[in-house]
């Protein structure tokens, strides 16, 4: 082999990096992945701008297996990580971290899940 | 004469690109003609149904032009038949194939009238871009019935290559016939991972199309959704604001080079030299890094949208790519010169895969694959597209055909994107990067076409519009595919287990961008 490449690889030294002894977080404004903050939607006022942008259906509104009430789910499973759906939401409850660590244990792990509060009137109907 | 005086009822759609309707029994006369000019180049050809009415449809590039020729020929009846091109123009071969599966318009005469894209189980008679078929239809289940080849005559082996393979080679199936250790022939399985992304555009909105293209295949993400938007902006009649369009071309430039890095590190894989692979890896690592810090995805996918780019360009950031360059081209010299000076790599591309320039101009082989055999075409040059117009640069070509001239012709590439990305970064105009989305809408029923050069060559895109303006057809030409086609020619002659590899990276083709 040409030496030359020797001499190039001893002097270009490692550089890969430690990850994961040592974090290796990706560039600021980096698309990891959507986080839902449930105090700050407002499904409840009916908005579900969300759920239309979101082409994987990865936002999607869910009827609780009790058959009565309804919640919002985003779900990272099939989610793409194109973030049109922080920049639809009107009132920031979304935003895309830039986190790169997308791991989880069970598939309820990459779920979160926003209740849908009915209102009940006195006689107790929906 | 040029074609459009030829042609009597050409009809201009868009600039540069025109169209001109056809019957069945003048097509085979108006493509010997189109092919008679060695400017005039097929391009694509795929079936589009629309309103219950069938249309085969062929596109050529005329580069005396700088524009673009759609061949509309309507075709009726329940099993239209028409003579199969493949005489006139042996480039059809595999696109007469995919409109017969996919559209049921058949061609007469063709010499091996098999599936191309759709498994082995599909049933017959389905057809995903005819007879009204939606993606969300289910299939029905048939028993597979796959095409049996003939078996290999005495002292001749077939030896079967994938689709599953170490690394991360992506799949695709060679039955390499050998004589002892010498290739004689081979068969090509490719389409393992067709997803069938034209036909789940269909129905999309201009919001939701760039995430589609940009998923044809990873690693041209940037090329492609460049294209799709150019082609909704052409259907739009609006132009990118001209920051956007510098910026599109730098995009696409970093998307060239950190290609044609990982091509040399898998070609420096193919013959040993290990050094040299990790060298390579090491540059489009750093690119791969600078994407991720611009654009927030190594890939550059989310940044073209209809209109423009979803983000512009601080002045830090461009510092930032100043620098990488810098760094980037220092190191590329030295290892370029390294590259030629090691016997055991240069030997070993050394007319190793040949592909001969005729057979690469019949065969319509395109991007670096057709320029490293002598077919001097390049669309920044010839169909200018976002800035390239306005820059300098130089288009490589050889003529050799063979292993090292792909890789050769590869690394003065290399160059020529420095030299690109240098200008815009000294001449980046200042204005918005996309123009407001009410302003980008296109008018129901309207069709465009939009084309960039790939770092794998050129892809072109073809879509349609319904009445509720979201995509109705779209149909996407990648350069893989076109290469894929020639890719076997290259291959008797060879040794299986020396030659092979090298021949196959050499060509450098994607599996997703032919599968689609
Ligand atoms: S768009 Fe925002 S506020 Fe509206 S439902 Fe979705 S997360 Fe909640
Ligand atoms: S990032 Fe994209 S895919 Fe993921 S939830 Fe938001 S809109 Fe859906």
């Amino acid at each position: 082999m040409e030496l030359g490449w020797l001499l190039r690889g001893w002097r270009t030294g490692i550089v890969t990096t430690p990850y994961p002894t040592r974090p290796d977080p990706p560039p600021q404004g980096f698309r990891g992945r959507p986080q839902l903050d449930g105090e700050r939607c407002r499904i409840d006022d009916g908005c579900t701008v969300c759920v239309e942008v979101c082409l994987p259906r990865a936002l999607r509104l869910e009827t609780v297996p009790n058959g009565l009430d309804r919640r919002l789910v985003l779900d990272l499973l099939p989610c793409i990580m194109c973030g049109l759906c922080v920049q639809a939401c009107p009132t920031g409850a979304l935003h895309m971290q830039s986190d790169g660590e997308l791991a989880v244990r069970s598939p309820q792990d990459a779920q979160t899940i926003v209740p849908l509060e009915m209102e009940v009137s006195s006689d107790g109907h929906i | 004469m040029s074609i459009l005086d030829w042609a009597r009822q050409v009809r201009l759609l868009h600039p540069n690109e025109w169209e001109v309707v056809l019957t069945p029994a003048n097509l085979t006369t108006t493509v010997e003609a189109l092919c008679a000019n060695p400017r005039n180049h097929f391009t694509d050809m795929f079936g589009v149904e629309m309103g219950g009415e069938r249309q085969l449809r062929l596109l050529f590039a005329l580069d005396s032009e700088h524009g673009w020729l759609h061949l509309v020929v309507p075709v009726t009846g329940d099993s239209p038949h028409y003579t199969s091109l493949v005489e006139v123009c042996p480039a059809t071969l595999w696109y007469e194939r995919e409109v017969a599966e996919e559209c049921g318009i058949i061609p007469s005469g063709h010499p091996g009238p098999l599936h191309l894209r759709l498994p082995d189980d599909w049933p017959e008679g389905v057809y995903p871009h005819g007879g009204g078929f939606s993606w969300q239809d289910k299939i029905p289940a048939v028993a597979p019935h796959p095409v049996e080849l003939a078996s290999a005559p005495d002292g001749i082996v077939d030896y079967p290559l994938g689709p599953v393979r170490s690394g991360v080679v992506e799949s695709g199936h060679y039955l390499l016939r050998t004589a002892g250790e010498e290739l004689v022939d081979m068969r090509l399985q490719l389409f393992y991972k067709h997803r069938g992304i034209e036909k789940r555009a269909e129905g999309c909105s201009l919001l939701h199309l760039p995430l589609i293209a940009e998923r044809i295949s990873g690693t041209s993400a940037f090329a492609h959704s460049l294209a799709l938007c150019e082609a909704v902006e052409r259907a739009a009649g609006i132009e990118a604001p001209p920051r956007a369009r510098y910026l599109r071309t730098l995009f696409a430039e970093l998307e060239r080079l950190y290609n044609h890095h990982g091509y040399q590190a898998d070609l420096c894989q193919a013959t040993g030299l290990v050094v040299g692979q990790a060298q390579f890896d090491v540059l489009k690592e750093r690119l791969l890094r600078l994407n991720a810090r611009l654009a927030g995805h190594r890939y550059l996918f989310g940044l073209n949208v209809p209109g423009g780019l979803s983000r512009d360009l601080t002045d830090t950031e461009r510092q930032v790519i100043d620098e990488e360059l810098r760094f980037q081209r220092r190191t590329f010299t030295v290892l370029e010169e390294l590259l030629f000076r090691s016997n055991s790599h240069i030997d070993r591309l050394e007319r190793t895969g040949t592909l001969p320039p005729e057979l690469a101009l019949a065969w319509g082989a395109v991007g670096p694959v057709g320029r490293a055999a002598g077919v001097d075409r390049d669309l920044r040059r010839d169909h200018p597209y976002a800035a390239y117009a306005e820059l300098d640069f130089a288009v490589p070509l050889e003529t050799d055909g063979d292993a090292l001239a792909r890789a050769r012709l590869r690394l003065e590439e290399v160059r020529q994107s420095f030299r690109l990305i240098d200008q815009i970064l000294g001449s980046l105009p200042s204005s918005a990067v996309r123009v407001p989305p009410e302003a980008c809408m296109v008018r129901p029923g309207v069709s465009a076409l939009g084309w960039v050069e790939s770092p794998r060559g050129e892809g072109v895109h073809w879509l349609s519009f319904g009445e509720q303006r979201q995509a109705r057809r779209y149909r996407v030409r990648t350069g893989s595919f076109a290469n894929w086609q020639t890719f076997p020619a290259a291959v008797p002659g060879h040794n299986i287990l020396t030659d092979f590899p090298v021949i196959e990276q050499s060509f450098g083709l994607s599996f997703a961008g032919a599968d689609r």
